[in-house]
Parts: structure tokens; sequence; C-alpha cells
């Protein structure tokens, strides 16, 4: 004759230290009949009497979310065990009582055990398992598995619980219950023993809690008029919570005056509290931002720098060229696609590395999630998910990758929502181009252009979800996020550095074979004989009526129109139309009063308005992002119609921003 | 902060989250974000071009109703 012990307990509460503790070598393991769950069985024998152990699979609670649960609560209301006994971490007992709460009604004898008791030592947590106790009804001891030499006392409780055949008392848990609406109406329907091994209290619970198994078995045992009284009455989802409240409640009122600690109550860092300000929490995530983008001109000074000279190169090696006897036309290709090309590539990549150390340093540090935590509510406004985080966060290096990252969006409406958004956030390449243009024309000014930007980029998203947001995501739908905020981190400055400098070397090869073959194109459309007019001047000059309208001379537009390529693609025309060698006659006749100049930069300077500029820099930056982001928003949202709809609303509202930054240049300059 | 607003404790907060996650009523927000597949290097979750190795670590645990 054997007595049967069954472990019962939340994963890590210490149960497989517990049972390898009591049966030694003395275990085998199978797996539950018509289950793929571990069964762990084993033995020992104290003062002559053999304990079978069965070690239950590790279960948050005696739901049937999972296998393993149902398992588990089979077992005991079977009978088969002669004493449950159930483990709680003392370290967590809030959280890991919650077993035991989800026990109570479940008719098998039971004992406590509160494990890791040297953990909660550590926390400074003082628990007095008498005051436990006297509220339980069952024996409850402070234990450690990992201790050998508390065993005795564990054996000394296990056979007073044998003995006793000790129930829990859940007279307090069933008071929380019956403030419940329907509870006390179902369990009247439900009589004792209409399951085997599950009260009335633990059913009505379970099925409140929307417990499939248990509605089943309920429909089976129970006749028609009783099911449909109880159906009636059974409260969705708000059961569940309900029946969770009362759990909760009831441990609270089970620990209080028995749990003692002396941690401190909840406070926030000094940053904390100002970034979770109602008030100043926004505006001082905003100022971070507007700060990191300021501090990223920093690191890119060198790029530009080294960029700037580059073109420096074209004298020596149009003479020495010359000078081997090699064609015009080739020289004019080397110095004018290929050298001044290079010199905007490694001027933008400084703008690319530096927008990327201060974001990744963000990231790393914990800021970006405060960031998202502020704007979190405002985005549910807007009809967005949390999920939208990173699609945004990732579209600041690759729209693509934004439209791609959409794609953990299970609601379609918020995931064609969440991209159409995406797009207005500036690129990698918008943040390459955008700097050095803006560094070019409004020197220090340029910063209040890239915060301009910045606000514009807000105010479109906003805009845009508003137009966009009503068709897509219905106002039940809208709701904000729970977040749990990181703790800040020192950043760790290896995986930064790989992270910055992968992208700034992805950034350079995909950059540089755009903004190479754009050039080229346009180089050659705008190549022409001495005397005669090329293609592409025939063309600006017949449309650039149309586009002096948004503030763009032609060359301007077509470098906005090859900006749908791949914003890098606007360099390589404003290279090739601004400096082409043979376009000498055509581009003096657009361009009065410009002047041969050593470098791009001088040329763009005589030849270029600011208002002009600060439209194309609109312009570009809220243009459609490239031809792939395009092709990968289709790939994702599967609409023709959405996709193309995204497409022109993004082509219209880069017009009309570059023609409102067109005349507020005008008033300022 | 949910912790503060609702007089509670933290631990108070987490098992509540846990309970609501275990009853499907809340679910974990993955933060998984798939590559561009255009970047060198882009392979699966990898990708050097958009994001850092092993993606973006520091941004929390988010949770959504289901």
């Amino acid at each position: 004759m054997s007595t049967t012990i069954a472990l019962l307990g939340q994963p890590n509460s210490g149960k497989s230290t517990l049972f390898n503790a009591l049966t030694g070598l003395r275990q085998h393991v199978g797996n539950w009949p018509g289950k793929t769950v571990e069964k762990k069985e084993g033995t020992f024998t104290l003062g002559g009497v053999t304990y079978k152990v069965a070690d239950l699979p590790g279960s948050y609670s005696m739901s049937a979310n999972s296998d393993e649960e149902v398992v588990t609560r089979d077992f005991i209301a079977s009978g088969q065990a002669d004493v449950v006994c159930i483990l709680a971490d003392s370290s967590q007992l809030e959280r890991s009582l919650f077993m035991l709460a989800d026990y109570a009604g479940i008719s098998a004898p039971c004992f406590l055990v509160l494990n890791m008791e040297d953990v909660a030592k550590e926390q400074g947590k003082k628990i007095d398992p008498d005051a436990i106790e006297k509220k339980l009804g069952i024996p409850v001891m402070m234990f450690s598995a990992t201790d050998t030499k508390a065993y005795e006392k564990f054996y000394a409780v296990l056979e007073r619980a044998l003995k006793n055949k000790s129930q829990l008392n859940v007279s307090a848990l069933e008071n929380e219950y019956e403030k419940v609406e329907g509870y006390s109406k179902i369990k009247s329907q439900l009589d004792d023993g209409v399951i085997s091994g599950y009260t009335p209290m633990w059913l009505t619970v379970k099925f409140m809690e929307n417990d499939k198994v248990v509605s089943a078995k309920l429909k089976n045992a129970l006749p028609d008029e009783k099911l449909k009284k109880i159906e009636e009455t059974a409260g969705g989802q708000n059961g569940a919570i309900a029946m969770g409240e009362c759990k909760f409640k009831w441990i609270d009122g089970i620990l209080s005056g028995a749990v003692s600690s002396s941690s401190p109550g909840v406070q926030l860092g000094k940053l904390d509290r100002i970034f979770t300000h109602r008030i100043w929490g926004k505006p001082a995530v905003v100022l971070t931002v507007i700060l990191g983008l300021i501090a990223s001109f920093i690191p890119a000074l060198p790029f530009m720098g080294i960029g700037s000279a580059i073109p420096m190169l074209k004298g020596p090696v149009t003479a020495s060229l010359s000078g081997a006897g090699c064609p015009e036309i080739v020289i004019s290709v080397l110095c004018d696609v290929v050298i001044q090309s290079l010199g905007y590539i490694v001027q933008m990549l400084g703008f690319v590395f530096g927008v990327t150390f201060v974001f990744g340093l963000l990231e790393e540090a914990g800021v970006m999630a405060r960031i998202s935590y502020v704007f979190d509510n405002t985005m549910g406004k807007l009809g967005l998910q949390g999920k939208s985080v990173m699609p945004f966060l990732v579209s600041f290096g690759c729209t693509m990758g934004g439209a791609g990252g959409a794609r953990v969006i299970d609601n379609w409406g918020q995931k064609v929502l969440t991209i159409a958004l995406a797009w207005a956030v500036p690129c990698g390449a918008a943040w390459s181009i955008v700097p050095m243009l803006a560094a070019t024309f409004f020197g220090a000014w340029s910063v209040a252009v890239i915060v301009a930007i910045l606000l514009t980029m807000l105010l479109h998203m906003w805009l845009t979800a508003k137009i966009f947001g009503r068709r897509l995501v219905k106002e039940e739908e809208r709701c904000g996020m729970i977040m749990e905020l990181p703790p800040y981190h020192k950043p760790k400055w290896g995986a930064l550095l790989r992270y910055v400098l992968g992208r700034t070397k992805d950034t350079f090869f995909r950059v540089t074979k755009v903004v190479m073959l754009v050039c080229a194109i346009f180089w050659l459309l705008s190549y022409a004989p001495e005397g005669s007019n090329s293609i592409l001047y025939n063309i600006g000059i017949a449309i650039e009526p149309v586009t002096k309208v948004f503030g763009l001379p032609w060359q301007l537009f077509l470098a906005f129109v090859a900006s749908m390529v791949g914003k890098e693609g606007s360099v390589g025309v404003i290279s090739a139309l601004y400096t082409g060698g043979s376009y000498g006659a055509a581009f003096n006749a657009a361009m009065s009063g410009a002047g041969a100049a050593p470098d791009l930069t001088e040329i763009l300077l005589a030849n270029v308005a600011r208002p002009e500029a600060l439209a194309f820099i609109f312009a570009i930056t809220f243009n459609l992002p490239c031809v792939v982001a395009l092709a990968a928003t289709y790939q994702e949202i599967h609409s023709a119609k959405w996709t193309a709809k995204i497409a022109l609303y993004y082509t219209a509202v880069s017009l009309v921003l570059a023609f409102i930054a067109y005349r507020v240049g005008m008033l300022i300059w | 902060m949910l912790a503060i607003e609702l007089d509670t404790t933290v631990e108070d907060i987490k098992r509540r989250i846990e309970y609501l996650e275990r009853m499907n009523i809340i679910r974990r927000v993955s933060l998984g974000v798939p590559g561009c597949g255009t970047c060198s290097g882009c392979e699966g979750s990898r990708c050097e071009g958009c994001m850092p190795q092993g993606g973006f670590r520091n941004m929390g645990e988010m949770w959504e109703i289901v």
C-alpha cells in the first residue's frame, strides 16, 4: 500500500528540485496518456511507508489554456493523489499564490510549501507561515528545496496534511466570488458531484472564465433547461477579469499582515519623471529628438570635409587624361559623373553615420522606448497599434524595412495605415541628402530646416491618419498599449559601432549604384553638341511654367521625379544637370547668370534661390520613398488600389508642401 | 508608472498583466521586424542595413488587447 503525493506549482517554483531530492534515482519518465506532455513519477520510503510522487507539469493555473494545465487538473480531480503539495515562490507570493487560488474548490487534501525561502530573505521579506496557515486552514511551511537539511520539516508537514486530510478554507474567496454578478445564479444550477472531483464553486468560476473544457463537460452533464440558464448568465471576457480580480483580492487578504518587506515603494527616476509627465512629457521627448538630430551633425563633419574635397580631383584628372589624349566625352563622364557623384556620396554618408549613431544610442540607452510610450496614447487615438512603433523606427533607416515590419500587425486596416504613415518618416537616403542640401543653402540655419522637417513629419502623419484612418480602422479598434519600459542601459559601444558602420557601409554600396546610374542616364539625356539643345533641356523648358508653381526650376523638378526611383537618384540628377560639361550652352541659357564654378556647391548656390532649395528639400523628403518601397507596400497589403492611392497622395502632398515651403521662403528671403 | 497611478505595487501590475495574457485577453506584441531583403547580410530577422544585430532590444515589452 503506498501513498501518492502530487506536486503542483507554477514553472520555476522549485517543483523539479523537490521531486529529485525526494525520489533520487527512483524515477520513471514517460508521457501522459494521449498527450505529448512529459509524465514524471518516482518513489521514496519514509518510516516503512512507500510514497509515490507525481511531478505534475508546471502550469500557470488550473485553466484549460494548455495540455499541461488539463493534464494537471484531471489528475488531481481523478482522486489518484492522497495529498497535493502546492509549491509557491516565496520571493513573489503575490504572483505565485495564484495557483493556490485557482486550486481552491478542488476537494483533494493539500498543503502549501513556500519555497525559495532563502531568496525571499535576501530580498528582505519576512513571511509568517503560521499566520497564512491560520487563514488557509491547511499546513503551510517555509522551505528551501535546495537545502537538504530542511527535508525533516517537509516530512513532518506532509504527515500532518495526510493525517488531517487538510482542506483549503475557501469561504473568504467564495465571499469575493459572490459579489460578482451572475456567480450565485450559475452556481445554484450546479449540484454537488455534477462533475466528479470538482465542487460547484470551482466549476462556476471556470465556466465564468470561459473554460472550454469545463463548458463542454457541463453541456454533457446538465439538462438543457439548466444549461440554457447558465449560458444566459455567463459574463464572457468580463467574467474572466472579474474572477481574476477576486483571486487577487483573496491572495492580498492572505498576505496582509503575514508578509512584510523592507524594499522601498515604487519610485520613478528623475528622467522618467520628466518623460512620463502629463504636460512636459511630449515637449521633453521632442526636444530630445531635436537635440539628437543636431548632435548627429557632429560626426558628419569629417565626412563633409572629405566629400567636398573629392571634386578637387577633377582638375588634375582632366589635365592628366587630356595630356594622355583621352577623348573629351570619357573625361567628362569620369569628372562629371563619377568624381562628382562620389563627392556627394561621401558627404551623404556622414549624415547616415551621424543619424544612425545618435538614434542607435537612444535605442541602446532605453530612451527610444520612452519616446514610444509618450506617443502611444496619441497613436491609439489615430488608430495605430504599439506594433507600429517598430515599422516607424525601421523606416528611419529604410521604408522598405518599415513596410516589411508591418507584417506583424494582424488587422489589415491598421497595417495599411501603419505603412501609409511609415512613408512620411524620412528614410536613411533622405537623411543623407536633406541635411547636406540644407547645410549648403542655409548654413547654421540648416538645423532649423531639419526641425521644420521633423515637425512637418509629425503633422503629415497626423493628417494622413485622419484622412485614411476613418476608412481603415474602426473606432472600436482604437486603443492604447500596455508597456513595460526597460531600465536605462549603458550603451554597448562595440555593438552600436558595428551597427552604425554596417549601415553606413550598406548605404554606401546601395547609394553608389543608384546615384551613379541615375547621374549617368541624366548626363546622357542632357548631353548635346555645341550649339544645340539636349532632349532633357527641351522637356524641361516646356514643363517649367508648371513646375515653377511649386517653386521648382525644371532641373530640380526632374531631380524630384528621379527621387521616386530612389531618393539618392535626385543627387545624381542634380549632379548631371548642373555640372554636365557639354551641357554648358543650354544650361547657361536656362540659368541666366550662371557662372562657371569649380564645384557643384558653388554652382547650386549661384543658380538656385533659397526658396527654391527649401521647396525642393520638402518635395523630395515627403515624396514617395522609392519604387522598391512601393513594391514592398503592395506585397504587404495586397491591394493595388490602396498602394496607388497612397503613392498618389504622397506625390500630391509633397508638391503642396513644396508650394508652401517656397512661399514661406519667399517671405523670408 | 501604472503602479503609481493605481496606487499599488509593481508586482501587482505584473501579475495582473500575466493573468490577462494567460486568459488570452491581451497578448504580448512581437517586436521582431523582418529584414528588408535587399541589404548585404539581410537574412530573416537580421538586417544590418535596417536594425542593430538582434533587432531593437531595448524597446521594452508591449501588450495589446486581443
